[in-house]
Parts: C-alpha cells; structure tokens; sequence
C-alpha cells in the first residue's frame, strides 16, 4: 500500500510540473444537520467531467484541476443533491460542501442491473424500496418483505409454509398463457426466482428464499419500457433489481442481531362442526343416530385444527455480519442463520445464508467488485395444495370429530381412508433442500475520464434435491412395504454482459452519453430422478435400501438469449433528460427465422422547478414531469413450444412412441408497447411524492389456443390476440414532525389496475375463441384475464330449502331455477388479483425509540373456495368427512330464510360451481410491526459497543376481511383465486436484539 | 519518465484502441456463434422424421397402449365407470372417487367424461400417425393392422360413451367425430351421425383383420384374434348378429383359447393376469398406476370407493366358482377383492377375455333367435363355473344374466343394460350409503334418459365451434 501511495504521489508530482496552471482540491463533505462527515459522498466537477468520491469522514481530493469557474455537483444517497459554484486559482482552500439530509426520499439511485442512474436523470419508472426495510423482518424471503412496499406491485401467496414461493405481478397481467412473473436481478445477475423441484404436490420452496433479506441494500422495481430497456425482451412483467450490501470504507465495525419468536395462523379459518353438531344433521337427514351406524362413540369429538397445529413453533433468526476497508479496497462479510416452524405440523425452515463482497480499486482507472452469495435451505414441507390425504390442510376441513387423532396409549391413531396428519408427519419425510450460489464480478475500467467500460460475468447456481419417504405401513406407501424418492434438479445459469459508456460533454449546458451493451445468457437444466419401494426395516431412508425400483426418470434442457443494446442520454442544463434505447434480442425458446425482435424505447424528462418562471415559488423544491414509451417483449413459454414432436415412454417395459406436441414453427415473442407519464414533486422541503399514469398494451400474445381434443392434443401455443393493462400510481411520503427529538413521517402508495382482453382469435367459422369454463372467463374479449364467470347463486328457495340459481330465458327474463344444468352462468368482471391495493406507512422515532408500521390494502377481487364443495354438501358425505359449521344454518322448515339449503340439496347439485362459494377478497393487514429502542449511547461504549437497539418486529399481526361470510385468509388463495387447501399464512411475533461494535 | 501532454495522450489513445477492441472482442462473442440460441432436444424427435421403419410403427402402437392404460381411462376409471353406473355396483364416497357417475350426476365439466373423450382420441391420433406413415408391406402390415383395429377401438369405445343411440335412438342421431388423421385437414371436426360411425368402425375392423398376422398373437397387445373378439363386441352392439356369430367364430374355432376349469378361476385371477385373457393392458413394477387402481378402489384400501351390491352378491349360487372372487366383510358391504387384487397396481387390466367372446356369441345367438344354440352355450359356461342356474329358454335375457355373473366389475354392465334397451335399476344399499347413489326417491333411470350418454366435456364444447352438445346437458 505505501507503494502504491508513493506512486500516487510521484505521478501526482510530475504532473503538477507539467501543467503550471493547475490545483489539486481537497475538501470534506458533511451532513448539514450533524456536521459529520459524509462517508462516500461523491464530488463531481461538471465542467471538468472529474471527480471523486469522499472517503469515510466525508474527505475527498481532486488533483489537476486548471484554474477557473466550476459547478461542483456532490451527491450522496439520502441526501439532496447539491450544485455549488465554486472559483478555483491559487486562492482556493480546502472546500467544505455541507449536504442537506432527504428526509422524503432516501432512495436516490435506480438500479437497473446494468448500470446506476440517478434518480432525477432517469426518464423511466421504478419503484426503490431501501434495505433498511428489509432488515429484522420475521420472514424467510425478501418477496414476503415486498409486500405494499413498492408501487405497482402485487404480492400474494399461494401457501404460508415457510419458504414458499410468492406470485408476484406487477401492473397487471401482461399475458393469458405466457409467464407473467416478473424478471429477477441479484447484483446484476439474471437469476431464477422460483423453485426447480419435480415434485409440485409438496410444499413449494422458492429458489430465491435462500437470500438473507437482512443483506440487501436496495430493491428497485423497474416498470416503464424505459427502465426495463436493458432487459427489453423480459421486459413485460418488470423487473426486481435486488443489491446486495457491500463495503465501505473505514475501520471494521461488525453488527450482531439476534431475534426469537412464535407464529400463529394470519387469520383462523372457518370453523369445523363438532360431533354433536352432525350428530344433529345426521339425525335429521338419515333419521338415526351416527351411532347405530357405528360411526361415533358418542363421547369423541375431536378438533382437527388444534391437531394439525404445531403450537410450540420458534422462529428465530441470528446473523453477524462485518463491513469495512480502506481507501482501495472493502469488503462486506455476513452470515446468518434463519429457522422458522411453521404452524401446521411437518413444517419447518432453516436457512444458512452467507455473502462475501469485496471491492478493489486497481488503480485509478480499473476497479474490480465481487459479490457473492452462497445460501443452503432445508424445508420439512408437507403434501398440499391439493386433496392429498396426507395433507394436513385437508385433514383439518375434512377429518370428522368422531375420528380419534390418538390412541389411548398417546400414540397417533392409524385412521382408515384419510391419512391420520399426525402419524404421517411423524413417520414420513417431505423435504426440499437449495444449494445456491450467486456469483457477479465486475471489472470497471475507464479508459478516458468520458469513456468507460464494463464487464460483468454472472454465475447462477442452483442446486435443488428432493426426499421423499412414506412409511412401511401406513399411509400412501402402505402397499409397497414403504417408498423412498429422491430427486435432484440442477440448474447453472452464465452470462455475460459488456456495456462501453462513453459521455460527450457538446458544451457547457449539453452533454449526451451513449452506451453499447452485449448481454448473453445460457442456462442449462439438468435432473435425476429415482424411487424405490419395499424396506425392511424401520429407519431406512435411502434408495439403496429398497427392494425394488419404482421408477427412474431424469430430463435435460437448455436455452439461451442474446441481446444487444444501445442507449442515448441526452442533459441539458439539468432540466430536459432525453432517453432513447434501441435493442435487438434472440431467444432460443423461437425457431431460427422467428427467434430475432427488435425493441426501442423513449423517454423524456423535464425538470420545472429549475426553470426561472418556478424560482418565485418558494414551497415549490423540485416538480418534474416525464413521459416515456417503448416495446418489451415477453418470451415466458416452456422451453422449445415451436417444434412438433413424439416424446418417448415405454409399455410393457418395451420402448414406445407417443405424440407430443403439435409444435407451431412460427411462433415468436408476444410485445407490448408500454407508456407511462408521471409527475414528480417535493414541497416545503417535507412533502414528495409522484403520479403517475402508465397503460401496457399487449400484443401477439403467447396464447395456448385450445385445440379440440379429437387432435389428441389439447393446446397449441400460437401468437394471437391484444390485451391492455392500464391504471395509475400515486406514491406521497411527508414528514409531518421533523426535529431534534421527535421525528414522525408518513408515506402511502396506491395502485390501480384495469386489465382487459381487447381481441382474440377466431376459428374456422369466423367466430371469436373463447375461453371459458364453469368458474371462469379465462380469456373472453373485454374481460380481465380469468375473471369469474359462473352460475349465479340466488340462494335457497324458503319453501323448500332447494338451492336457487339465476336464469335468463330466450326472451331476456332473468328468473331462478333449482336445476343447476339450465342454470345461466354470468360474468362477475373481477378476477383473482386486486384491482386497487397498496399501503399506508408511518415511521416514527422519539430519541432513541423508533416505530415502523405498514398496513398493506387490496381491493376489488375476488376469490372462490372451491373445497367448500365438500364442507358446504348439504347432506351428501355427511359424516364422512367434516363440514363447516356454517352448515348448521341448513333450511328447516318453509319461511326459513337461510343461505344454506336443505339436507339432501346435495341431489340438486347444489354444491357444484357457482357464486355460492364466490367471495370478495378485499381486506386490510398490518403486514408489519416494528417498535425498537436504540439503547444511548453513553450506555453500551462502557462495555465495548457502538450501538445497541433492542426491537420487537411482527408480520401480519392484524387482518380485516371485508366480506363477512369469507372465513380463509384472503391470501390463502392461489394465483387463480381458488382455495386449493395449502396451508395458511402466518402472523408472526418476534422480538431481537442488535449489537453494533 | 516526464509525462508531457503528448506522450499522456498517446498512453491513453493507445490503451483506449487495446481495451476497445478487447471490449469489441467480448461483444461481437455472442454473434460470432450462430448455434448459440439453437437449443439441444434430446428428450424428443421431431414429429416429421420420428417414423421411419416398422420398428418405429411398433413403438408408436405401444404407445398407444400406454395412453390407454392410465388411471383415467382403461387402467381404472374407464372399468369402474360402468360398473357404478348399474345394478352392480356403487361408490360408496370413501374418496370422492366415482360419486358423481353413481350419483347420476354428471355435468359436462367433470373429469371423467374429459379424460375418456381425450384419452380415446389420443390413442385414435397414435393408430393415425401409423395408418399414414405411408410405410407398408412386410411387417409393417401388422402394425398397421394393429393401428387399424385400435382406432375401430376407440372410435367404438367413443360411440358407446358419447352417441345419442340411446337417447334419440336411429341411425342419424349424433354420433362421434371420425378422425382419420394426425395434425393435418380439419382440426375442429363436426359429429358424423351414428351410421356413418357405424360403417367407419367397421371398414377399420375389415382392414385390420386384413393385415393383421395370425400367428402374431400375444395378449399385451391387439392382435389378430383380440381384434376379432372386439368385433363380435361391436356387432352385437350395432346389431349385425351374423357378424358378430361369423367374428366371434374366428376366436372359439381357433383353438388357442377355452373356457378355463373351475378350480382355476380364482388362481389365475390372483395373478397378474385373467382367465382366457386375450387382450389386456399390462403394467410393470416401474410403469403402473401407483395409487390410482382397480385393487385399491374395489378393496377395502384407503380409498376403497367401489362397492359391489347386495343384489350382485346375491346373484351367485352358492356353488358358483366365481362367488369366491367376493367377500362380505363387515356384514352388509360386499366387495369384489380378487379381479384386482395387486394394490401396488400390476394387475393386467383384460380388455378382452376369451368367456365375453363365448358370450357374445350367446347373445348374436339369441337376438337373431337360436335360443337354444344360446341356452346350450351359457349352461356351458355356467357348468365350467360350478354353478346352478335356472336357465331354460336361451333368451337374450338369460344370456345378459350370465354375462353379467362373469364379467362383474370389468367395465361392462352399463353398455350390456343399454344395448340391451334395459332401464337402470335402483337396487337397495345400506341405509347409511342410500345417498352416495342416483337419488332412491327418483327410482330406476329409465331406457332412452338422457343419462345414457355423456355430455360431450364443456373443454371440447369450448374449443370446438362444430360441436353440438348432447341432450339434457
């Protein structure tokens, strides 16, 4: 290091004999407020294009600066940007630039994955969610931690186990068949998000709940056409650009958290019948007893809730983790460990995670950052998500009272027909395992000061291994004397990407900056699949125990992406930002003369508030408006959809041939063209905030065309048909208290989306195709994609007790029938996903005790139980399995007036699909709760500490559904809102401890 | 070294062209390649050139085999189906599996009607993607025989399932869609009438029997034989007794098959295979339907959702070999435990065993009126199975009766009453069971209800603007 600083100071020497005329300027950035240096701060002369960034205490050098008029421009995350004239001779002393703290808006830089943009230069939108957010959350995975933090994004779950994955849309659904999940980027890297498992009817893991949200610096949501022009062929669904945390430079100081917990179920779920209670439906539908049948003791009732439900759950989470360096070189190192139970029995989560970044700069020219991420994850899932007897979510609604869980000795009972969950989960093995790494370095070099080039190589590996046991002699592997599977998925994932950035600076008050970028992508999927059967002995658990083999599976595929790029940035006078991106991409999922799209994006910016006719407007600090429009496709099809071909099998232990797909050489990407125009503003230094509007047209759309069956094929993947998604944002942050003590500050956002299908194809006979089914409009034209369209229930007949649907006659009269064939079905205009959401957050501190709080809202949808066909029977399999104690409320007698029909409806189909089971999902949750307290100072320095805070942090601690006969959670419902008996989302306490030394 | 203004910017201008083109170099690197974004299909061969010898036509009429044995269609639902669907046998609900087709319930988006309308005509695709190959002679005629014989088959199978025959009755009530080829011509085909269905089955059964070979007969697979036990099923069915005697007559006088003895019928049950199998689906211990089976839905298993009727129970006489192939177990709940015994779901599913062919002629005997050919045929039987009976006119009657002894719970009974013009009787179940079946206050289903054909699936009305959907639905 003193070579190097002797070098240094040798060029520096030489230089300043070379040029007469010129200075080096030194100064120190500091907080306006604090008066402490700002650490990192970065100084820039406009005029001279040359910079640095400040070190730790705030201090930067400027060497070789000629004499004359410069505006510096220093700028710091979390603080306002400052412009100062400054005149450099020989006069010119140390400078001190004093920064003034953005209370309102901390997140200054958008990411994009390929580069860092500041804020107020960036023509598009996006959405940046600080890691400061992320920190202490009870959670396994950032996606949880999303949840109403970021504008225009909807999260919902499709189960509550822990690690699950989460559904994640973001301005609506851009596509009826195609992936509608948003792109995502760690550090740059273009990384798979959901799990690679075989097997989907076990709890799902999600491949990014390896990520420690506690490492990650900043989230940005990218929306517009502009903002994901980087990622243009991916860009339709956004894209989340995830920064992990990195060095700074300073000595090392290290942070300790530890935080412990317990879960309970989000919200409780309907309640069940006891026995007495079908003891009293049995009686009056069969005229007897259940027990002269011998179906009931007469005494057992037992709660299968309770008995699924694992009440001594921890959660519990501790992670260490160091940051420091010096002026060449730092590094970020963290580690942690994360176990959370979940609260259904057999399910649990443990999460090792660990991140290594280090950043060096080589010389003044060459910088090299490595940041990688290694995680290990271990999920004791369970069979849901379906009417798997093993699975405790089904056991729960439909094991009856008058079963006994347990023996009298305490051992679980081995129940006939469905599977005892407590014997299961204590005999079989559900597991999921992740190995994941992610790997980016990057090598930065600038050949001139205005001419720069990146390299950035991107590793993405995963690592995905299944085991599975059913025991020897009870449940789904009774008859095979015990099975064991075990599956392992490997995913590995390489890209490249090389950007040269060159700014050209026209004269003082224009400069442009253009950009070239090649972005390649391969990914190669690989898998081995083995079950055996028949196990001697208890305890045996692997394959090479078993008697016989199963069966062996085990696939391999692989696709691509190319893409290149370029970028004109056009300033002036920091008012008018012009953006302009044209982009050519090939994806390997499109046949050779379809595979190649070209997509250009604009967008403009300008920046009022520095125009003069704003300067008498005192309160006014910025006002921005910007427009941007472009193309971004979507290429979300399964791996090869082009080409027709047989797949392979066996009969009779003989090779077989069967058809595969019918293949369609001529597909190609769907596009959209997306624009968005947005207003942004701060005022009296305490209120900002944004509008915007944005509108995404979808067209050529990925589209599995039903085909009729009489093919032998049931779809076709073609490119047909237009679908828009429109609606606005509107973020407001303001601080409403701001001073020495007491701090008190209010943000909220609001999305709306309007989805509708605009044009669909048509068939042979010119008519419109259309894709309905006895729940759904799944694709109709002027209809949201998968909007509810059914039998409308008109409930139960007072006379009778008969079960009611609406009907429209030939001529138009809407009356109601009791036989559910001739019943009409009926658009209800909303689909699963809410149209209207967002949240609403306050953050306080008062001296060292600080509050955070974030009630997330979803609106206008809908969400259907379709499992209350068996729950809500009215009589059919009364006693076999349990009903919901909403049952009681059956017809009796004429002039009952009750929404649940008579005993024995059931022949009346009135269980079958229809509205009856038909809810609005619109709810309110306080998705978190934190309330900490930052121990003084004064106190901890006497034992060796920096800081310590302790903290309580809760999820989902409160939630109000607003539809009174909804009892599930409204996020217990999967992507198409159907209650598919996956386990519930949970409400989580923890309190934790934080030690900074 | 001084740095003058001159040298500092050769420096630069020199190092700005090397990391230029280095930098050029990196980008030009995901062109250079054209294979780059060509993705590797090793899993599958390209539809145009997968069928190139006979071998591969083989491979194709196994698969077809192997699209038809799943637990959709023939390796499960397609059996128990018509056995709920009747006097022989109900679902009692353990696990939801059956009830709606023994509740007479059916609706046009249920999954039954779906998998078997999609499952047969997958297997119609396979047999057309060997029909057209445009390979021929030698040993290829076999399998194009064979290809021949399954899309007769299905389209046969179909007709049963779906045709109006029963319902509007006559030779233009709707029938089936005729497909006769594979991802080319009309991929929305309109319903051909019942007639037209009729003479396409039987030119397709012609043309297998005319390229089958004889001396190829084994029972995984369709042959030569099987084909022409199909076809004394299928003229029966249209009504055509000769040919169905003439058809039937090809198996009994071939002299590979006979009616087994007595004390064989249980053994050879508890194997894998059935007694005179001709055709059956066969399953190994790494292809076979785990826990979607015959053994584990008739059984007293964790499912266990097929139970006999007293009324079949009681329809043995005592001596009856095949009484033994039942229990009654608790007092009151009969179950039919040894056709499908094997619960880990190897058991041969029989297609075709060589008694329906004996029967079926029985019955062209006693429709056509040659009862006592008929009546000597089923005492035959009756005898080799150690029973009593009351036979004595060789009616067509008498004939279903000892059909329905023989074949229960191999997917027959719903086709035999409706073929025959019978009703559905509502036989009497445990009073704790009286509602997992069609409604007892309705009483029978009566002959010609709407009932007796399955609504086309709501998946088909939807993609397919010529279908018409049956009545009722």
């Amino acid at each position: 290091m003193k070579k190097l600083t002797a070098l240094f100071g040798f060029l520096f020497l030489m230089l300043g004999t070379a040029f007469a005329q010129t200075t080096t300027i030194r100064g120190v950035v500091v907080d306006a407020e604090t008066g402490d240096g700002v650490p990192q701060a970065n100084v820039f002369i406009v005029e001279a294009l040359k910079g640095d960034a400040a070190d730790f205490d705030g201090n930067f050098v400027v060497n070789d600066v000629a004499y004359g008029q410069y505006t510096f421009r220093i700028s710091s995350i979390g603080y306002v940007t400052l412009e100062q004239e400054v005149l450099v001779n020989d006069d010119t002393e140390s400078l001190v630039f004093a920064l003034e703290p953005d209370v309102a808006s901390l997140e200054d830089v958008v990411v994009t994955g390929v580069g860092e943009i500041d804020r107020l230069a960036f023509t598009g939108t996006a959405s940046v969610v600080a890691g400061d957010k992320f920190e202490k959350v009870p959670v396994v995975s950032f996606e949880q931690a999303l949840y109403g933090k970021a504008t225009g994004v909807a999260i919902t779950s499709s189960s509550g186990t822990p690690g699950a994955g989460k559904n994640i849309r973001i301005r609506g659904i851009s596509s009826i068949n195609a992936g509608v999940s948003p792109l995502l980027v760690v550090d740059g890297v273009q990384v798979i998000r959901s799990g690679i498992a075989s097997s989907g009817a076990t709890s799902d893991l999600s491949g990014i709940a390896g990520l420690d949200p506690n490492d990650i610096a900043s989230v940005t949501v990218l929306k517009d056409a502009v903002s994901t022009a980087p990622y243009a062929g991916n860009g339709s669904n956004g894209v989340i650009v995830i920064t992990t945390k990195s060095g700074i430079a300073g000595s090392t100081s290290y942070s300790a958290n530890y935080s412990r917990g317990t879960s309970q179920k989000a919200v409780d779920g309907p309640r069940m019948l006891t026995s007495s209670e079908t003891e009293i439906l049995f009686q009056e539908y069969y005229g007897a007893s259940m027990m002269d049948y011998g179906i009931w003791d007469g005494t057992t009732d037992t709660d299968w809730d309770d008995v699924v439900t694992n009440d001594d759950n921890v959660t519990q989470n501790f992670s260490l983790s160091a940051r420091g360096g010096n002026a060449s070189t730092s590094f970020y190192l963290s580690g942690s460990y994360f176990e959370q139970d979940g609260i259904i029995i057999g399910t649990e989560l443990d999460r090792y995670s660990s991140k290594f970044d280090v950043k060096h700069q080589f010389s003044e020219r060459v910088n090299i950052q490595n940041s990688l991420n290694l995680s290990f994850v271990e999920q004791d899932g369970v069979l849901e998500g379906s009417g798997y007897f093993g699975n405790p979510a089904l056991a729960r609604n439909f094991m009856t009272p008058m079963k006994k869980a347990y023996n009298d000795d305490g051992t679980p009972a081995a129940l006939p027909g469905l599977h005892n969950p407590v014997k299961i989960q204590s005999e079989s093995i559900d597991q999921k395992r992740n190995a994941r790494l992610i790997n980016s370095t990057n090598i930065n070099v600038q050949i001139a000061p205005n001419f720069s080039l990146q390299q950035r190589i991107g590793i993405d590996y995963l690592l995905a291994k299944e085991k599975y046991f059913d025991d020897r002699f009870y449940g789904d592997g009774d008859d095979d004397l015990g099975r064991v599977y075990d599956y392992v998925n490997n995913n590995s994932r390489l890209t490249s990407l090389t950007a040269l950035k060159y700014i050209y600076s026209i004269n003082s008050s224009n400069s442009l900056t253009a950009t070239v970028l090649a972005d390649i992508a391969k990914n190669w999927r690989y898998s081995v699949l083995a079950g055996g059967l028949g196990l001697a002995a208890d305890g045996l658990y692997n394959l090479g125990s078993t008697a016989e083999p199963d069966f062996v599976g085990g696939n391999y595929f692989d696709y691509s992406k190319t893409r290149y790029g370029a970028t004109l940035n056009y300033v002036r006078d920091q008012k008018l930002y012009v953006d302009f991106n044209a982009v050519y991409e090939g994806n390997s999922r499109f046949d050779k003369d379809n595979r190649y799209n070209s997509f250009l994006s604009g967008g403009i910016a300008y920046v009022l508030s520095n125009e003069s006719f704003f300067e008498s407007m005192d309160f006014l600090d910025y006002l921005r408006v910007k427009f941007s429009i472009g193309q971004t496709g979507n290429a979300n099809v399964g791996v090869n959809q082009y080409q027709a071909f047989v797949g392979f099998g066996a009969y009779n232990d003989t090779p077989s041939i069967n058809i595969g797909q019918l293949g369609n050489n001529v597909l190609t990407w769907e596009k959209a063209l997306a624009y968005d125009a947005s207003i942004d503003f701060e005022l009296f230094s305490r209120l900002s905030g944004s509008f915007t509007y944005y509108r995404k047209n979808s067209s050529d759309l990925l589209f599995n065309v039903p085909l009729s069956r009489t093919t032998g094929h049931s779809s076709q993947e073609r490119n047909i048909g237009e679908l828009f998604n429109d609606g606005i944002e509107i973020e407001l942050s303001g601080d409403i208290i701001r001073n020495r003590d007491f701090n008190l500050s209010l943000s909220g956002n609001l999305t709306t989306v309007r989805n509708q299908i605009t044009d669909l194809p048509v068939d042979g006979n010119g008519d419109v195709i259309e894709i309905t089914s006895s729940l759904y409009y799944s694709a109709v034209e002027g209809y949201a994609v998968g909007s509810f369209y059914t039998r409308e229930w008109a409930g139960v007949d007072p006379n009778n007790g008969d079960p009611l649907w609406y009907v429209t006659d030939d001529n138009g009269n809407r009356t109601t029938t009791n036989n559910y064939n001739s019943a009409s079905l009926y658009p209800f205009k909303k689909n699963a996903d809410p149209n209207i959401f967002g949240s609403f957050t306050a953050n306080m501190n008062y001296k060292g005790l600080y509050a955070f709080a974030t009630l997330y809202y979803a609106f206008d949808y809908m969400v259907y139980d379709d499992w209350a066909a068996y729950q809500l029977r009215d009589g059919s399999l009364l006693s076999t399995y349990n009903y919901y104690a909403k049952s009681l409320e059956r017809w009796q007698q004429p002039g009952d007036i009750t929404d649940v029909p008579r005993l024995g409806a059931s022949s009346l189909n009135s269980y079958r699909t229809s509205s009856r089971f038909l809810y609005d999902g619109d709810h309110l949750r306080l998705s978190e709760l934190r309330v900490g307290y930052d121990i003084p100072t004064e106190l901890v320095e006497s034992v060796g500490l920096n800081n310590a805070s302790v903290y309580f942090s809760g999820s989902n601690l409160w939630t109000h559904v607003f539809d009174e006969d909804l009892d599930y959670d409204p996020d217990a419902f999967g992507p198409n809102g159907q209650q598919d008996l996956a386990l519930p989302p949970l409400k989580t306490f923890t309190f934790g401890i934080q030690l900074d030394f | 070294m001084v740095v003058t203004q001159k040298s500092y910017n050769t420096f630069i201008m020199k190092n700005q062209l090397k990391i230029t083109l280095v930098a050029l170099v990196s980008l030009s690197f995901a062109s250079c390649s054209d294979n780059f974004l060509e993705p590797t299909v090793d899993y599958a061969v390209p539809t145009s050139t997968a069928i190139t010898s006979a071998a591969d036509m083989a491979a194709v009429i196994n698969g077809a085999h192997d699209l038809a044995n799943g637990a959709g269609t023939f390796g499960e639902d397609a059996i128990g189906t018509p056995e709920v669907m009747s006097d022989n046998a109900f679902a009692n609900t353990n696990s939801g599996r059956y009830a709606v087709q023994s509740l007479f319930s059916i609706v046009s988006t249920d999954g039954y009607p779906s998998a078997i309308w999609s499952g047969a005509y997958a297997a119609i695709a396979q047999a057309n993607i060997v029909i057209n190959s445009g390979i021929s002679g030698g040993e290829a005629d076999h399998y194009l025989g064979q290809a021949y014989s399954i899309r007769a088959f299905m389209h046969f199978f179909l007709l049963k399932n779906f045709g109006q025959q029963y319902v509007d009755g006559g030779d233009a009530s709707l029938g089936i869609p005729i497909v006769t080829t594979y991802a080319e011509g009309n991929l929305f085909p309109a319903r051909d009438s019942y007639s037209a269905v009729i003479s396409a089955i039987e030119q397709d059964f012609d043309m297998a029997m005319s390229l089958l070979d004889p001396s190829k007969e084994v029972t995984n697979l369709v042959s030569y034989y099987s084909t022409a036990g199909f076809m004394s099923r299928f003229y029966n069915f249209s009504g055509n007794f000769s040919e169905a005697i003439a058809a039937a007559d090809i198996v009994i006088n071939s002299g590979l098959y006979s009616v087994e003895p007595a004390e064989n019928v249980v053994p050879i049950w508890q194997s894998t295979t059935s007694p005179g199998a001709m055709k059956e689906l066969v399953f190994t211990s790494t292809d076979r339907n785990a826990f979607e089976n015959l053994a584990r839905m008739m059984r007293n298993t964790n499912y266990g959702d097929i139970e006999v009727t007293k009324d079949l129970y009681d329809s043995y006489s005592d001596t009856d070999v095949r009484k033994q192939l039942l229990v009654e177990d608790p007092v009151g709940t009969y179950r039919m435990v040894n056709k499908f015994n094997l619960e880990d779901g190897t058991d041969a599913i029989p297609m075709l065993r060589y008694a329906e062919v004996w029967l079926n002629k029985a019955e062209a005997l006693a429709r056509s009126g040659q009862n006592a050919q008929a009546l000597e045929m089923i005492q035959t039987l009756s005898a080799a199975r150690n029973a009593t009976n009351n036979y004595t006119s060789g009616s067509a009657l008498e004939v279903l009766e000892e059909r329905r002894l023989e074949l229960a719970l191999e997917g027959h009974r719903f086709y035999d009453l409706a073929r025959h013009g019978l009703d559905i009787r509502n036989v009497p179940l445990p009073a704790s069971l009286a509602n997992t079946r069609f409604n007892s206050n309705n009483g029978d289903i009566a002959y010609g209800d709407y009932r007796y054909a399955f609504p086309i699936p709501q998946n088909e009305m939807d993609s397919n603007p010529q279908m018409i959907q049956n009545k009722g639905y």
